[in-house]
């Protein structure tokens, strides 16, 4: 390799004495990294939003009681000879109970696994709300409160009252903003709600929250677990789901497993229940790349000219270089190593220019009434997309710089210098 | 006296527009520290043998030795480095890398061949471009030279690797004659004192009755080799 260093020579002098061609070549390259990189961070930011906002409202672990048609029939464990052919038609569930049996005993110990952040009991009443001439389907969760805040933290989704507030009222809800919205409602409002049994009872407004998600903050209120366990005429100990935060989110589908296998109640862990959600993330993280490769092979294509360019302008320098003794490997490092170049300095700039974007977009204000924390569009600086950025700058200029390089290397001296 | 080159039934053809024979049956040897001209008219063929002489042009019939080695069929990555260590080529039209200094054009072959440090490098590529009376000129970019200056900075080129033998193709067509002595002393100074060898195309008569031996071709052939007085 005792030519390195002519060879790198040549080089800086090739892309110095093409200033302007230097130049715009790796522009094309910077826009591509650039661009790159403010778009990946963009669009992940506002998925680590989404998903920040989905794990916000949505426990790591759900336990259940799942109503389901048992798989094995009656009639076909009484009838097991081999000869015989049992078909149950149309087969419905069981009037099961629906609540979690030894639900409070269960919660408690729950409650003391190391893995776990925070449990709660949850009891569930379906209601129609009516407010003078509307009456509105919905349904009053009946929570641990202050746990509840623990896990979803409740309170910074409180719009209007205070939760304490609800804690403190005998049958005080704290209700969706959205359906406060549309029945007209406001702290301190009484509303009356008709139960499946027909009985209707009077429940006050202490509090309204919206958590961003039309499909809760338009049929949902919350109470304390007394309050919804006395609406539905139900015991102290009656509780039909538990929601569980743990200490790391990667715990959650082993952890399930073992819920499910120990108390034999359905546990969901968080990516079942959000399998939606996260289809939509991984699609939004495809669109991100095909755009940005589609960029950075326009930008290949830039240096793929611009070498091709530079072949044909060199090839008496590349004659000269042989008849001197430069064999085919030294002119197509030569070439390569101007297509490099060309990569690194347009990556690094394509660097700048990808932080500057994104400072750029960070600092535009945009607030959202469902996001309350939010003051400027979501970014994310991972260090990621820097590596990838300059990472994949080098390798797009060097597969651009390879075919103009390969065919410096077979130039045929004699040709160019006869003329 | 021992030789630095023979070619052996040398025979070249063109196939473009039409097949027809430039080199036919060249045979010749050259000697360590022997000063040969090659002259004939032009369109001859000369500048055709030098390119097969030099190891650059290697579609030919026949056989070509070179220091004792065989160079007929060798590789082409082979050759370059082969040329770079033996061969000092000095083109027909002064063949300069235009955008890199005086200096630096005949620096490069020495550092392709990295046996000596650039320092040790630059100054004997200054030594060289003061024999050449360019010493001056020496970080001026090429293309800001005048022909006969570039071709002087190609002749120190040529000279940098202290090559076995020293191939041009007329390096003095574009100097006046006072140069062209110049350049004459210098070349025969070395074939004299370093023992190297050289073979130049040239129209210059007077020049070529002063070389050791001219070979005369008509034709693509070598119709006269004969030593001068
Ligand atoms: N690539 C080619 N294809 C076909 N014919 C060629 C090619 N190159 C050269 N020739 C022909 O070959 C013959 C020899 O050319 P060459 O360049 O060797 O002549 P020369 O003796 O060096 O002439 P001059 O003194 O003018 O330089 C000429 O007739 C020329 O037209
Ligand atoms: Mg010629």
């Amino acid at each position: 390799m005792k030519s390195l260093g002519v060879i790198a020579q040549i080089v800086k002098t090739h892309l110095l004495s093409r200033k302007r061609q230097t130049v715009v070549a790796s522009l094309g390259v910077t826009f591509g990294i650039g661009l790159y990189i403010a778009m990946a961070g963009f669009m992940n930011g506002s998925n680590k939003l989404t998903e920040d906002l989905m794990l916000s409202g949505t426990p790591h672990i759900h336990i259940y009681n799942d109503v389901r048609v048992d798989t094995q029939q009656v009639a076909q464990r009484v009838f097991t000879g081999k000869e015989q052919l049992v078909v149950v038609h149309n087969p419905k569930p069981q009037d099961k109970p629906k609540n979690i049996k030894d639900g409070m005993q269960i919660l408690s110990f729950i409650k003391n696994d190391k893995r776990v952040y925070g449990a709660s009991p949850r009891v569930t009443s379906q209601v129609l709300y009516n407010y003078g001439v509307s009456e509105l389907p919905g349904t009053i969760l009946g929570v641990d409160l202050l746990e509840e805040n623990k896990l979803f933290a409740l309170r910074d989704k409180i719009t209007e009252g205070t939760l304490e507030k609800v804690l403190a009222t005998d049958n005080g809800i704290m209700m969706g903003g959205g359906l406060a919205d549309k029945m007209n409602v406001h702290v301190n409002d009484h509303v009356t709600v008709t139960l499946t049994s027909g009985t209707k009872i009077t429940l006050t407004v202490c509090a309204i929250f919206r958590l961003g998600f039309a499909f809760v903050d338009n049929v949902q209120s919350y109470a304390t677990v007394n309050t919804v366990q006395k609406l539905l005429h139900k015991d102290k100990l009656y509780i039909t789901d538990i929601n569980i935060k743990l200490n790391n989110l990667n715990d959650a589908k082993e952890y399930s497993k073992e819920l499910q296998a120990q108390f034999g109640y359905t546990a969901d862990d968080w990516e079942t229940t959000n399998a939606s959600v996260l289809v939509g993330i991984v699609l939004r993280n495809i669109i991100t790349y095909t755009v940005s490769v589609a960029m950075l092979i326009v930008a290949g294509f830039g240096i793929y000219n611009i070498m091709t360019m530079m072949m044909y302008e060199k090839m008496k320098d590349i004659a000269i270089l042989k008849a001197i003794g430069f064999d085919a490997y030294d002119i197509r490092r030569i070439f390569l190593g101007e297509a490099l170049a060309l990569g690194v300095i347009g990556g690094c700039v394509g660097l700048l220019m990808g932080l500057l974007l994104s400072l750029l977009l960070y600092s535009i204000p945009y607030k959202n009434e469902y996001l309350p924390g939010m003051e400027h569009l979501p970014m994310d600086f991972s260090m990621w997309y820097y590596i990838v950025g300059i990472v994949f700058a080098l390798a797009s200029s060097a597969t651009a710089g390879w075919f103009p390089a390969r065919k410096a290397a077979h130039v045929d001296p004699v040709i160019i210098i006869r003329g | 006296m021992p030789h630095v080159l023979h070619a052996e039934h040398i025979n070249k053809y063109y196939h473009d527009p039409v097949t027809f024979q430039v080199l036919n049956d060249i045979s010749l040897t050259i000697n360590k520290g022997e000063f040969v001209s090659i002259v004939g008219k032009s369109g001859c063929g000369k500048s055709t043998l030098l390119y097969i002489l030099s190891t650059m042009d290697t579609d030919y019939k026949g056989k070509l030795e070179i220091n004792g080695e065989l160079i007929t069929g060798q590789q082409q990555n082979y050759l370059a480095h082969f040329r770079n260590q033996h061969i000092g080529f000095i083109f027909q039209f002064h063949f300069l890398l235009q955008e890199f200094t005086v200096l630096q054009n005949v620096m490069i072959p020495a550092l392709k061949l990295g046996v000596h440090t650039p320092r040790e490098i630059e100054q004997r590529a200054m030594e060289k471009l003061t024999l050449m009376g360019i010493a001056d000129q020496a970080n001026k970019p090429a293309k800001n030279l005048s022909g006969g200056q570039q071709q002087r900075a190609a002749i120190a080129r040529a000279l940098i690797n202290n090559p076995t033998i020293i191939i041009g193709d007329e390096p003095t067509g574009n100097l006046d004659s006072e140069n062209s002595i110049i350049v004459f002393d210098i070349l025969h100074e070395l074939t004299h004192t370093h023992g190297q060898s050289i073979i130049i195309v040239t129209h210059d008569s007077e020049f070529a009755n002063r070389t050791d031996r001219i070979i005369e071709m008509h034709d693509g052939h070598i119709v006269s080799s004969h030593s001068t007085e």
